[in-house]
């Protein structure tokens, strides 16, 4: 393996496995640092650090590398530089240098987010970067700007790339209706991330300038206004879930259509209701975050309303999912596990979220375990193991080889087991009153021995993980060869050889007139 | 007696500056009883809980001044008339209180002749009272006024400020200085009425109160830069969605075209 051809590569199924390997470094840096609380919360007193700021670093830390690092450029990342142009039938990107300089930005922002741990005063203020404590505190806001602005501006750029090749880099045949849902899905995640980045990057850079430059943007003692802060923050994080959420879910509808032998149900039901509803109202949910930061009641019940809203286009999608398991040919391979996995844990993330949509209800349970529980369920644990299902989905295409479906179910189910040990349980302290981001506890006694099981349960599930990654590893080095298509899916990624050549394909393709990326032969 | 004038006055201390400042912090959301009851120029009394129910400017001055109290009503009156977007008494109500305890209806009647009255358009909104009952000092520390007695000045001292209520009897902002205009006025009224949306355009007048937020140290409003900057980011990424789908689309229209002609 030349290092040189997969550093300068703009092969987008090369830049495809960078996005990948980096972001699973940062998933197994974030990993460690929840463990590290983990251990950290599972006494009361300290455990392994008597210094609540190394507390709060680990906690930065684990949120803003497991969104920003692992979670969006896995998929859109490693996925959508993988998957897309095969889907397409394109034979790369329109913009393939660009694609690279996306690829070394991701790294820039990834070493950034990892100096955390050499810079002598690291950031302390979670991925949020409320102001006024990150105006005034002595940790390195500025790494955090930093941070923030260079995988946003990787991320635009990728999504001007994507856009710009479904748009005109499409195969002859493959029209917007045979496009694959992950694709659609991904487009719309890029379309959130070009119009809402801006916004959460002139945020960011005025909290630093606020810091280091004596503005007053966010200090309301000279006219600035701290709740826009909040306010301006969320207004793309909460759009940010969806840019999560449409991806992974998207990875959810190939792996259940293609282990089931199925047509996905509904198809434009889920393309324009689903997507499309998503993209329209996932810019105008964001209040729901700050229901108790202070704000007028017309605010907060308008936005009660459309947060409710928003659940159509998502049902929509769930219904599209399992209407695609109804009668279908179920193979309940590793990949199939995973995806099932992410129906069931998106099911709990998603109705525990119902009463956090309501203000009423939320007041009494915000900045709690129970908020923390619901949104790992909803979207950092189903998000990750549509990843991981994924990854196990392409591995056959990315690698030419097969992984052992022993290993591979094994690791799901510790996994799986471990995952809802701890956000179950954090649920329910959460309901009975454990507040959340508190290095210690010493006045809620009673959940001592709760933290110990939920350490217990974040034990297993990282030995879960450590075995798929594992079975990855000696998958790629020793596994069968998989062949062109094992999962005799009529999707255009399956229609080239394992791996794919640079090129994509011999000659173009062509795909005849009554094709379907999901048109599986039903007899 | 002549009106207003001071006979007995509340004597008090020795002149302390800290007196001419309010304590913000504590005092902005506080919320008045509204128990206290006063009685207006024309003899009838009534309770501060009766005005509330809209936003309120509560100017306290006193009767006998003849300092910067009458200054205070002329110039709110003045800046009232150029008030267009709320109007007096249907939108919001002005409530002039004397916290001299030895002012009566009758002083206050005096003091208005004196200032100019309060002009026909603004009399359904605008009361001048005293305390009737209770403790004036109670009625005014609610809100954090302090004043006292000078015998240097032979006058009260006392800070120079409307205090802008909610529908609800809190105090939603200070506004100091004798000086005063009309955009100020709305936006502080824009702050007190927050929390609801009182008309179909009050919409737009919570809009444009969001883009302006109130600076503590200079004591006026400013643009809020922040969300203006977020905004303007916001548009340039929708505009080049825009510009980007706009592109496509005349390129597919040319294409579509040409593959006509051919």
């Amino acid at each position: 393996m030349n290092l040189k051809e997969w550093i300068f590569t703009t092969d987008h199924k090369r830049v495809g496995v960078l996005y990948l390997i980096g972001s699973m470094a940062a998933f197994a840096v974030a990993g460690i640092m929840a463990m590290l609380m983990r251990i950290e919360l599972s006494t009361i007193g300290p455990t392994i650090t008597a210094n609540p700021t190394q507390y709060n670093v680990w906690l930065y830390t684990h949120g803003a590398v497991m969104i920003l690092g692992f979670q969006i450029p896995a998929l859109t990342g490693f996925f959508a530089n993988y998957c897309i142009p095969l889907m397409i039938g394109a034979k790369d990107v329109a913009f393939p240098r660009v694609n690279a300089l996306s690829v070394w930005l991701f790294y820039v922002g990834v070493i950034l987010a990892l100096l955390t741990f050499f810079v002598p005063d690291p950031p302390d203020i979670m991925w949020t970067g409320y102001p006024p404590y990150s105006t005034i505190t002595t940790g390195n806001t500025a790494l955090y700007t930093f941070t923030v602005l260079i995988l946003g501006f990787a991320s635009i750029i990728g999504g001007v790339n994507f856009l710009t090749t479904v748009a005109y880099m499409r195969a002859p045949g493959v029209t917007l209706n045979k496009l694959n849902i992950f694709v659609w899905c991904t487009l719309g995640a890029f379309v959130l991330q070009l119009v809402f980045v801006p916004v959460l990057g002139t945020a960011v850079t005025l909290i630093s300038m606020d810091k280091y430059l004596g503005t007053h943007f966010f200090d309301p003692a000279n006219g600035g206004d701290v709740l826009t802060y909040q306010n301006l923050f969320w207004f793309y994080s909460h759009p940010a879930v969806y840019v999560i959420f449409l991806p992974f879910i998207g990875v959810v509808y190939e792996v259940i259509a293609a282990h089931g032998k199925n047509m996905v149900f509904n198809y434009k039901m889920v393309v324009y209701g689903g997507v499309g509803g998503i993209v329209a109202l996932s810019g105008v949910v964001w209040v729901h975050h700050l229901y108790v930061s202070g704000m007028a009641d017309w605010l907060r019940i308008g936005q009660m309303i459309t947060t409710l809203m928003i659940s159509i286009p998502v049902g929509l999608m769930m219904i599209g999912l399992i209407g695609t398991l109804y009668r279908s040919s179920i193979a309940f391979t590793t990949p199939m596990l995973y995806a099932l996995g992410v129906v069931f844990l998106f099911l709990i993330g998603g109705l525990t979220g119902i009463p956090l949509a309501l203000p009423a209800l939320t007041i009494g349970v915000s900045d709690t375990y129970y908020v923390v529980g619901h949104f790992h369920y909803v979207m950092a644990v189903a998000g990750t193991f549509a990843i991981f299902a994924g990854v196990y989905h392409w591995f056959p295409k990315v690698t030419g080889k097969m992984y052992s479906e022993f290993w591979g179910k094994l690791g799901f189910w510790i996994t799986f087991v471990g995952v809802n040990i701890v956000f179950w349980i954090m649920m329910d302290i959460g309901v009975k009153g454990m507040p959340r981001r508190y290095y210690d506890y010493p006045h809620f006694p009673q959940f001592e021995a709760a933290h110990q099981w939920m350490t217990v349960g974040a034990a297993i599930l990282g030995v879960g993980f450590f075995i798929a990654v594992l079975n990855w590893i000696m998958g790629a080095k020793n596994g069968k060869p998989a062949g062109d298509n094992p999962w005799g899916s009529p999707s255009l990624e399956w229609s080239t050889v394992s791996p794919p050549p640079h090129g994509n394909w011999p000659t173009p393709p062509s795909v005849a007139e009554d094709w379907h990326p999901y048109g599986f032969r039903k007899d | 007696m002549p009106a207003g004038a001071v006979t007995e006055p509340t004597r008090n201390s020795a002149p302390d500056g800290s007196v001419m400042q309010i304590d913000e912090p504590r005092f902005l959301g506080s919320r008045l009883r509204g128990e206290t009851v006063l009685t207006d120029v024309a003899g009838n009394d009534f309770r501060v809980a009766d005005l509330l129910g809209k936003p309120v400017i509560l100017l306290l001055s006193y009767y006998g001044c003849d300092g910067t109290c009458p200054t205070m009503n002329a110039e709110l009156a003045k800046v009232l008339a150029q008030v267009n977007r709320f109007a007096l008494g249907k939108d919001y109500r002005v409530l002039t209180v004397s916290f001299d305890a030895r002012d009566t209806p009758t002083t206050a009647n005096t003091f208005l002749a004196k200032t100019g009255p309060v002009p026909e358009a603004m009399r359904g909104g605008w009361r001048h009272a005293v305390v009737k009952t209770g403790d004036v000092k109670g009625f005014a520390g609610e809100v954090g006024f302090n004043f006292f007695w000078s015998d240097a000045a032979r006058a009260f001292l006392h800070p120079n400020v409307l205090v802008f209520l909610t529908p609800e009897g809190r105090v939603a902002r200070y506004i100091y200085g004798t000086r005063m205009d009309a955009r100020t006025v709305e936006l502080a009224l824009v702050d007190a009425d927050w929390e609801r949306i009182s008309s179909t355009t009050a919409v737009f007048d919570q809009l444009t109160g969001a883009c302006f937020s109130y600076n503590y140290a200079e004591g006026r409003y400013q643009w809020n830069l922040s969300l203006l900057a977020g905004v303007g980011s916001f548009i340039l990424g929708v505009s080049l969605m825009l510009l980007g789908a706009g592109l496509y689309r005349r390129k597919m229209a040319r294409k579509l075209q040409g593959e006509m002609h051919a």
